[in-house]
């Protein structure tokens, strides 16, 4: 260990955004009954990190010098407003005990000890490897190394801008050519590590990326518990999840962007079952935060972010069937028309709208010429033959075909099914009618993008096969655990 | 919660089919009964029906061949050195070449028909994973050209690999051997004596395994893709261990029609068990890359991991240039190299200089946006592009510019530019 490193920043760094979140979320869902542990713990982490960049935003917007003894006090005096809220807050409940069978504990205790075993390994590696993986010290730490340095959030822009810019210009630029645009949230996150650790050059900056895959169980568990399934079942699905292999990379080979995007938007999603399923707000309002969060992770999150709010826009109370139809109709019927118009104007200020059948060009998002491309073999390869995904895909789409067969099933998998192929529609139309094509053909990038869907899929997997092996095509409710 | 109201909440569990111990335990027989009877079904269904098994089975009608060992003691070397080991075998004593390519080739005149050998058992102890190990032949019809199966590393044991898929082990075979590339560490590595082996459901679900069980390292491909083995593996592991699910859980569906009996529980472990055979070997694969980094990195401080790594020429130079060299960070500097954008030496050496404020996308100097003061890193040699001390410039094609040389320490050169000549 460097002896210019400081643990107590490193520890509270790690710590703070948790008790931080954990608090206004438990302030949040302690308001009714139905809640969990876990979810308080998951979503916690989750929120108390976006609220910890926001923090950093803020911090610097106001023009002060970024400081993380003052930012710290900052979070932990919020911490405190929110765990005075909890107290105060008149009639607070207690969740259910869940129920559990007498055999369920040991494949708990079996599941979990491999896990902790897999965890344990992955984070030897986070801590002793330094930084690897390419994109990671290409597109994602420089700008947060800069950003300590000077103790500010300094602006990345265009190369050419870069050069056109006077010397005292204090600009950077990144070395792939459209990386100064991507969205801040990673760096941030690596920011806040390095404030902590008082050093840019620790592994210990990463340690989020192990935090983020084991909030991203919790609020599985979390979730599958308040949908009222055994222990053992959720305890089944969250080890599939998080023994993933593709995760497990990405968690151990720390700095991408993508595992964040997953847990991010896959924790979104819960929270809108979770809505769906309890009607109690907080969850609406816990799905918002997380898919602002997810929107600022990466270029594709932003699209995300859509799904999950487009998700949430048809469980809003009042949207009969009738109108969903009617929406997706509507739905349909705009793309069919923006297809026939073909716009084409500019945004000012955001960048160029333009939609044809031959070119799609969105602001943030990029500009794509649209031709097909059969990648048929290089997707089937990554799914189902690579390591990847281990055996996920060969369960999930039985699931899936199960669901499309025996509807009545569908009702507590509606959100969790749509969710998975609107996602899996956008990694599809993305490799199949786009130039990335050629990322999928050569590996590089469909598992990062397909790591996406995995949250929701293993959800669904575990829904749909609690729902078809029970005689009744609604869950019990009223079960202990909701 | 009172003790009473706990019990009552789990005898409900029970009541609702939360499974209990003996729920467990007929769920576990059930499925690893499903589990096995679909093993003895699938296995011998798979090479019964495998083309390639029936490829080689053909192609070796009517040979009499037997195993043929050869001793690794007998291997010459062409490249690198190795000596007979006192335990039998062959260790490799020195990797030859420059950093990043060292590697040594054994080899051995022989003559046989491919098709009489689809495998080769060998053994390799003492090996480590950043040690590649490729058995590699000539053939009479192109006895120019070196031909190489990867050898995956299972550990100490004896492991076999198949050579028949290869498109190239085909004809008469007239020299064998191995290439070993990487990193050798010492002198701990000895090639067992290894043998040419004849076609055998055996040695072919045995050469599957090998790969199954090989080790994958970190690389950076591993955060793109992981292929769980050869690009074009034999049975891919989630194809298998899927198709073996299937088909438990497929006899666990026929049981329930017969004994009309709940089979949910076996149906959830038929699945969860294929999962854990994956899972395992990935934990093992995961534990064998902790003990390397471990070993690389492990009680180093974050400087000295820097020098651990395989671009540590490039972390200190940057360290040199950032300690002596530049200024304060913020003054403009223009990184060039003879490389396309994207190129691992130039991007990690902007990542290595951070926080310096770096442009890097060009081989020559941008002319048009060049600023006195604005500082050239030249990594590494670029064709054309000279320094002129006598008229302190920096030429290249019909192009010059007015530079002071900084430093020419290392592997780049540092300028700045003072002006247009």
């Amino acid at each position: 260990m460097s002896p210019d490193i400081s643990l107590t920043g490193v520890v509270l760094s790690s710590l703070l955004p948790w008790l931080l979140g954990s608090t206004w979320v438990y302030w949040l869902l302690g308001r009714s009954e139905r809640w969990n542990h876990w979810l308080i713990a998951g979503y916690g982490y989750l929120v108390g990190l976006f609220l910890t960049t926001l923090g950093l935003r803020l911090w610097s917007l106001c023009g002060i010098p970024l400081n993380f003894n003052g930012l710290a006090a900052a979070l932990a005096g919020l911490t405190l407003a929110g765990a005075g809220l909890a107290w105060r807050q008149p009639a607070r409940r207690r969740p259910a005990t869940p129920a559990v069978g007498r055999a369920e504990p040991l494949i708990v205790a079996l599941l979990l000890g491999l896990l902790a075993l897999r965890y344990g390994t992955i984070l030897q590696e986070v801590v002793l490897r330094p930084l690897y993986p390419w994109d990671a010290w290409m597109n994602w730490a420089p700008k947060a190394v800069v950003w300590f340095h000077y103790r500010e959030l300094v602006d990345f822009v265009h190369p050419l801008a870069w050069m056109q810019a006077p010397a005292t210009e204090l600009d950077y630029t990144l070395g792939a050519f459209e990386a100064w645009k991507y969205p801040d949230g990673i760096p941030l996150i690596q920011l806040w590590g390095m404030l902590g650790a008082g050093t840019a050059d620790t592994t210990l900056v990463y340690l989020p990326w192990v935090f983020v895959s084991i909030a991203l169980g919790f609020t599985l568990y979390g979730t599958l518990r308040l949908l009222a399934l055994p222990a053992y079942l959720s305890m089944i699905a969250t080890y599939l999840l998080l023994s993933i292999p593709f995760l497990n990379v990405h968690t151990a080979l720390a700095g991408y962007a993508d595992s964040w995007v997953a847990a991010l938007f896959g924790c979104s999603v819960f929270a809108v079952i979770a809505w769906d399923e309890t009607r109690r707000w907080p969850y609406l309002v816990i799905a918002l935060v997380l898919a602002l969060f997810c929107a600022q992770l990466k270029v594709p999150g932003l699209i995300m972010a859509a799904i999950a709010l487009a998700l949430l826009v048809i469980t809003l109370p009042g949207l009969k069937r009738q109108w969903l139809v009617l929406l997706l109709g509507a739905g349909i019927a705009a793309l069919v028309a923006v297809f026939m118009i073909e716009p084409d104007f500019v945004i000012p200020g955001m960048g160029r709208v333009s939609i044809s059948r031959e070119l799609i060009a969105l602001p943030y998002i990029g500009q794509h010429p649209l031709e097909y491309h059969p990648v048929h073999a290089a997707m089937l390869t990554a799914n189902f033959l690579m390591l990847n995904w281990n055996i996920l895909w060969y369960l999930v789409l039985p699931a899936l075909a199960i669901l499309a067969l025996r509807p009545a099933h569908l009702a507590n998998s509606f959100i969790a099914a749509l969710g998975l192929i609107l996602s899996c529609s956008f990694v599809l139309f993305v490799y199949y009618f786009t130039d990335r094509y050629k990322y999928a053909l050569d590996y590089t990038q469909v598992n990062r993008a397909t790591i996406y869907t995995i949250p929701i899929a293993v959800l669904l997997l575990a829904t749909s096969f609690h729902g078809a092996s029970r005689k009744g095509s609604k869950v019990d409710t009223a079960l202990p655990g909701n | 919660m009172s003790q009473v109201a706990g019990n009552k909440l789990t005898e409900q569990a029970q009541g609702r089919g939360y499974p209990g111990f003996g729920d467990l335990g007929r769920g576990l027989a059930g499925a690893l009964a499903a589990l096995l009877l679909s093993a003895l079904i699938l296995a011998p269904l798979y090479l019964w029906l495998s083309p390639e098994l029936a490829q080689q089975r053909a192609a070796a009608a009517g040979g009499t061949a037997r195993p043929w060992s050869f001793d690794s003691g007998d291997l010459i070397a062409r490249r690198g050195a190795g000596k007979p080991a006192a335990t039998g075998g062959l260790q490799i004593t020195r990797l030859e070449g420059s950093a990043g390519d060292t590697r040594a080739i054994f080899t051995r005149r022989v003559g046989f028909n491919s098709a009489d050998y689809p495998f080769v058992e060998y053994q390799v102890s003492g090996r480590n994973p950043v040690s590649f190990y490729y058995f590699i032949w000539r053939t009479a019809d192109q006895p120019d050209t070196t031909h190489h199966v990867a050898l995956p590393d299972t550990g100490d044991g004896t492991a076999i690999a198949l050579l028949a898929n290869h498109p190239h082990w085909k004809g008469s075979i007239t020299e064998v051997g191995f290439d070993i590339y990487g990193e050798l560490r010492g002198d701990t590595q000895v090639i067992g004596d290894f043998t040419l082996l004849p076609t055998s459901s055996w040695n072919f679900v045995r050469a599957i395994w090998a790969q199954w069980a090989g080790l994958e390292t970190w690389s950076q491909i591993s955060a793109h893709h992981l292929m769980g083995g050869p690009y074009d593996p034999q049975l891919a592991r989630p194809l298998a261990m899927a198709c073996w699910a299937a088909a438990a859980v497929g006899l666990l569906l026929l049981a329930r029609l017969a004994l009309a009996s709940d089979i949910r529980l076996a149906i959830l472990l038929a699945v969860l068990v294929p999962w854990l055979v994956i899972d395992l070997l990935w934990q093992h694969n995961l534990s064998a890359q902790l003990a390397e980094t471990r070993l690389v990195f492990g009680g180093k401080t974050q400087h000295e991991k820097h020098l651990a790594e395989l671009d540590a020429d490039l972390y200190q130079y940057a360290q040199y240039l950032k300690r002596e060299v530049l200024p304060e960070p913020g003054v403009k500097i223009y990184l060039l190299h003879d490389s396309p954008r994207r190129d691992y030496r130039r991007l990690k050496m902007q990542f290595y200089l951070l926080p310096h404020n770096i442009y890097n996308f060009d081989a020559y100097p941008p002319r048009r946006h060049l600023q006195p003061g604005d500082y050239l890193l030249v990594l590494d040699a670029i064709p054309n592009l000279k320094y002129r001390k006598k008229s302190a410039t920096l030429k290249w094609d019909k192009h010059a510019i007015a530079v002071e040389a900084i430093d020419h320490e290392g592997p780049g050169k540092l300028y700045r530019y003072t002006g247009a000549p």
